[in-house]
């Protein structure tokens, strides 16, 4: 498992991706844009609940991209429910795994958001309706595991203790990642997805010729999370 | 027109009646057409007169009759007379001594056809021991004689008449010999096959001689003393057959009259006796009072005098169930005559009704018209229980007009028609009771269709236009790189419209149509379901789910609801993780997200300055935990500790507050009894320097504790 997190690089491995979608358009769309960002990619695909599920036992794909709209076997009728399910399943037996949830209706995620915030791999929700190349790039976040959630879903800064204590020790110490995961007695991996979720509050990304950890810092000042 | 538009006629008039069931339709009117066969069969007449003779015992109270008197012989008197039959001498005294008071008709209610021994004659005297029988028998002829002579004189001379009675029907009875038949009535009455008295025969022919056509007693006093008045006896005008004083025909009774079925009448005019409804309708006057002057001239001057047998021992009695009495079946018979003539000479004179009755075809008209009306109940659009509230007092109403009716003096079919109409109504709410469970069923099949039509058509929006949509816009915008990276594309334009955005609204719009659908469905589907909660009318919790996913979504909606307050508060930590829910029914989990809601709740409506809110739910150890605890002042506090009372207003203000204290002190009565049903502890406590925790503690395991 820990080889999904050696994603750095990626230009040069070879990378492979689970794609989850019962339409064969948007299937097909997607991975097609997905090869042509990463040309040596690997991907397999599942139309149903069912299909995903046997699959995914045997793949460690470097992300998983599912569909929110599912059905449970071919030939029912595609809800919302099932695709929930079975995301919320994926998260918590695949807990390091990346995610990228494409939907057309990501509100609907809303309820299993605790579970989101306690999975530890990179975790991205795309709209269909969102460009391609926004897709692309979330999907590469992911693979970083960065975690990026739509505004919608971030207006009430809400975090965790475990986040805030973090951002405490780094700001008010000035310890490095290592020194905290000592502290709090996680892996340092741990601290890491800590960091990517406090970002993805702050509503803080990656962007050119800026320090993401200066970024938050400040923004965690502006927020009012520290003095 | 033709057949089929008359057919088309009746069936629209029938559609109309049973509010477009021909079940019912058919149903009632088969239960009208078996009260009506019934009838005709004769299968109501018991319960008919039974009717009619309640009707008339509770009519309300009438004057007694100030134009007949009876004169009694009672029980006592016979004992003074200390004989029986009474003797022709008495007799003799007490008429000449009654024609000195000239009343205007006597009638004699006892028969006299032959001479009446009296024994006492002889003992009268004791000189006279010695007398002989022939002698006695000799004496009481001749007191026969002078009673009949007095009779006779009474028909031609210029005094009283008197009418005096004869048997005509079976064996018969004569009455005294050489009195002119105009001054003889007979006094045979015609008994009901249940045995009572209702009818008063008025002409017949006698059976002996059946060419001798012969006016009844009653008849022949209501003749003599309305004569008086210048009113004579004639044939009806309407029914020849009926007999007539001046404008009022005495309606007559046949055989099948009213509730009558096959009654004999012996083909005669017959009256149904109105009863003169009061306890004592007539001036009584016993034979010892008479001859002791114990009486009021006025109670004999120009009125009718029955002389009749009230002595118990003479057996003199009808049965009649119509007139109030202590032993109600039982009247005396000269009562019973006295009732008939009244009942003639007051309706002639005061128009005091005669019972009448209608024609079988308004009865019928009237039965029918009855169930209906019954039926007419479908159109009742009221709930089912209204209906029947009305349907219960409404039952009375063919009762009250049957009784009204009778009143005004017509006899008409009370039962039979109250039966329709009670039968047909009671169908109607049968009916109403099982339309209603057909609608619910076929609401349920409409409502299960429905459903199945809006989740189709959701699923068909959501994988059709949605997705196409969707890719649509992601084409279009992925070739154009966006000018601005916040969602607002503007690149591609036509004639200055950006494209994108248009697409953006189609999508929203769409969407809109989609959440709505989806609530509809959810709504309705849930409604029905023990395992959804409501935390708004457009928000469902699914129960079902892991419990920190639902504590999470009611924390995620309170912040959505009250956004303004919530979005004031810098730091919010919130902590949801898996709960052991083994040993949490479905029912607490509802009542513990519910304390939840209300534990946020009272952050915003009692904590001030809020900057640091926590949120914890989640296990810890053996424990299930769930804990809100914030950082600001009490509003409460505040304001009782904001020193004096300055105005009336702090004041009123403070009482509010207090007022606020008490409730939310409801609120953590409701905690502990939550927390008592989960075994485990609720508790509010306040935090140094500032705010409030509010935490529910409870063991994983009931028995843990």
């Amino acid at each position: 498992m820990e080889n999904i997190l050696q994603s750095r690089g990626q230009q040069q491995q070879k990378q492979s991706f689970f794609l989850v979608d019962d339409h064969a358009a948007v299937l097909n769309g997607t991975a097609m844009s997905l090869k042509q960002e990463f040309p040596n990619a690997d991907v397999v695909t599942a139309k149903t609940a069912q299909e995903a599920r046997q699959k995914l036992k045997t793949l460690q794909p470097n992300v998983v991209i599912v569909d929110l709209s599912l059905p449970e076997k071919a030939g029912e009728t595609c809800r919302t429910e099932t695709g929930i399910s079975l995301l919320r399943e994926f998260l918590e037996t695949y807990s390091d795994y990346n995610f990228v949830v494409q939907s057309a209706n990501v509100a609907a995620l809303v309820r299993i958001k605790p579970t989101i915030d306690a999975h530890r791999g990179g975790f991205a929700l795309v709209d269909k309706g969102e460009p391609i190349a926004d897709m692309i790039k979330r999907v590469s976040w992911a693979m970083d595991g960065l975690v990026y959630t739509p505004p919608t879903m971030r207006k009430h800064l809400e975090i965790k203790s475990e986040w805030m204590q973090v951002l405490e020790l780094a700001v008010y110490e000035g310890l490095n990642d290592k020194a905290i995961a000592k502290h709090m007695n996680v892996a340092e991996r741990t601290v890491r997805n800590y960091w990517a979720k406090l970002q993805d509050v702050l509503g803080v990304y990656h962007e050119e010729g800026k320090i993401l950890r200066i970024q938050t810092e400040l923004r965690a000042r502006e927020e009012g999370l520290i003095d | 027109m033709n057949r089929t538009g008359w057919k088309r006629q009746l069936t629209g008039v029938l559609g109309f009646l049973g509010g477009g069931s021909s079940t019912l339709i058919l149903t009632s009117m088969g239960v009208v057409l078996m009260v009506c066969v019934a009838r005709l069969m004769g299968l109501w007449e018991g319960i008919e007169l039974q009717t009619l003779d309640l009707f008339l015992r509770y009519r309300p109270l009438e004057a007694p009759d100030e134009r007949i008197t009876i004169l009694e012989i009672t029980e006592n008197d016979l004992q003074d007379l200390d004989t029986y039959p009474v003797p022709d001498k008495t007799m003799v005294e007490l008429l000449e001594k009654l024609e000195s008071y000239e009343p205007r008709v006597i009638g004699l209610d006892i028969f006299r056809d032959f001479p009446v021994i009296d024994p006492l004659q002889t003992g009268v005297n004791s000189l006279e021991a010695d007398i002989a029988l022939d002698d006695i028998v000799e004496r009481s002829q001749n007191a026969y004689r002078e009673f009949t002579e007095l009779l006779k004189k009474s028909a031609d001379q210029d005094v009283t008449d008197i009418v005096v009675i004869e048997k005509i029907l079976g064996t018969p009875i004569s009455a005294p010999a050489g009195i002119s038949d105009d001054n003889i009535g007979f006094a045979d009455a015609l008994l009901d096959k249940d045995g009572f008295f209702r009818r008063s025969l008025l002409a017949s022919r006698s059976t002996a001689d059946p060419g001798n056509h012969r006016l009844s007693f009653t008849i022949q006093m209501a003749k003599k003393y309305l004569a008086a008045e210048g009113i004579d006896l004639g044939n009806g005008l309407k029914d020849p057959i009926a007999m007539r004083f001046g404008q009022t025909e005495l309606f007559r009774i046949t055989a099948n009259s009213g509730g009558y079925h096959d009654q004999d009448t012996g083909n005669n005019a017959t009256l149904l006796v109105n009863f003169r409804h009061h306890q004592s309708p007539f001036q009584r006057i016993s034979l010892s009072e008479f001859r002791a002057n114990e009486f009021s001239e006025e109670w004999v001057r120009d009125r009718i005098i029955l002389i009749g047998m009230t002595a118990e021992s003479t057996k003199d009695y009808v049965n009649s169930a119509a007139v109030i009495h202590t032993n109600p079946s039982l009247v005396q018979g000269v009562e019973f005559q006295a009732h008939a003539i009244s009942q003639i000479i007051n309706a002639v004179l005061e128009g005091r009704p005669i019972i009448k009755t209608w024609s079988h075809y308004w009865e019928y008209f009237w039965i029918v018209g009855s169930g209906i009306a019954g039926l007419s109940l479908i159109h009742l659009k009221r709930s089912i229980s209204t209906t029947a509230v009305v349907f219960i007092i409404s039952t009375s109403i063919p009762l009250i007009f049957a009784y009204g009716l009778l009143l005004a003096g017509f006899w008409i079919p009370a039962i039979p028609a109250w039966l329709s109409y009670f039968i047909n109504g009671s169908g109607v709410l049968l009916y109403r009771i099982y339309d209603y469970e057909k609608y619910e069923q076929s609401r349920k099949i409409r409502f299960d269709e429905r459903q199945r039509v809006l989740e189709s058509s959701y699923n068909a929006i959501h994988n059709g236009p949605l997705q196409t949509l969707k890719s649509l816009i992601r084409k279009v915008s992925s070739q154009q790189q966006p000018v601005k990276n916040n969602g607002v594309y503007s690149a591609v334009s036509i004639n200055g419209c950006s494209v994108i955005a248009d697409l953006h609204q189609i999508d929203k719009e769409l969407r809109n149509i989609y959440e709505f659908m989806q609530r509809e469905y959810l709504q309705r589907e849930y409604s029905a379901d023990q395992s959804q909660i409501y935390l708004t009318p457009n928000h469902v919790i699914e129960l079902n789910a892991p419990f920190h996913e639902l504590l999470y979504q009611v924390y995620h909606n309170k912040l959505q609801e009250s956004e303004d307050y919530f979005q004031g508060i810098k730091v919010k930590i919130s902590d949801f993780c898996p709960m052991n829910e083994d040993y949490i029914s479905i029912a607490h989990k509802e009542e513990t997200l519910r304390f939840f809601e209300e534990a946020l709740c009272n952050v915003e409506q009692h904590a001030l300055d809020v900057t640091r809110l926590e949120v914890t739910c989640k296990q810890e150890g053996k424990q299930n935990v769930i804990r809100v605890s914030d950082n600001g002042s009490r509003t409460e506090m505040i304001a009782l500790a904001s020193g004096r009372a300055e105005s009336v207003d702090v004041l009123a203000e403070r009482a509010a507050r207090v007022q606020e204290i008490i409730r939310q002190g409801d609120g953590s009565k409701q905690a502990k009894r939550l927390a008592k049903r989960l075994r485990g502890q609720f508790s509010r406590r306040t935090k140094f320097p500032n705010g409030t925790v509010c935490e529910l503690i409870w063991p994983v395991k009931p028995t843990a504790m």
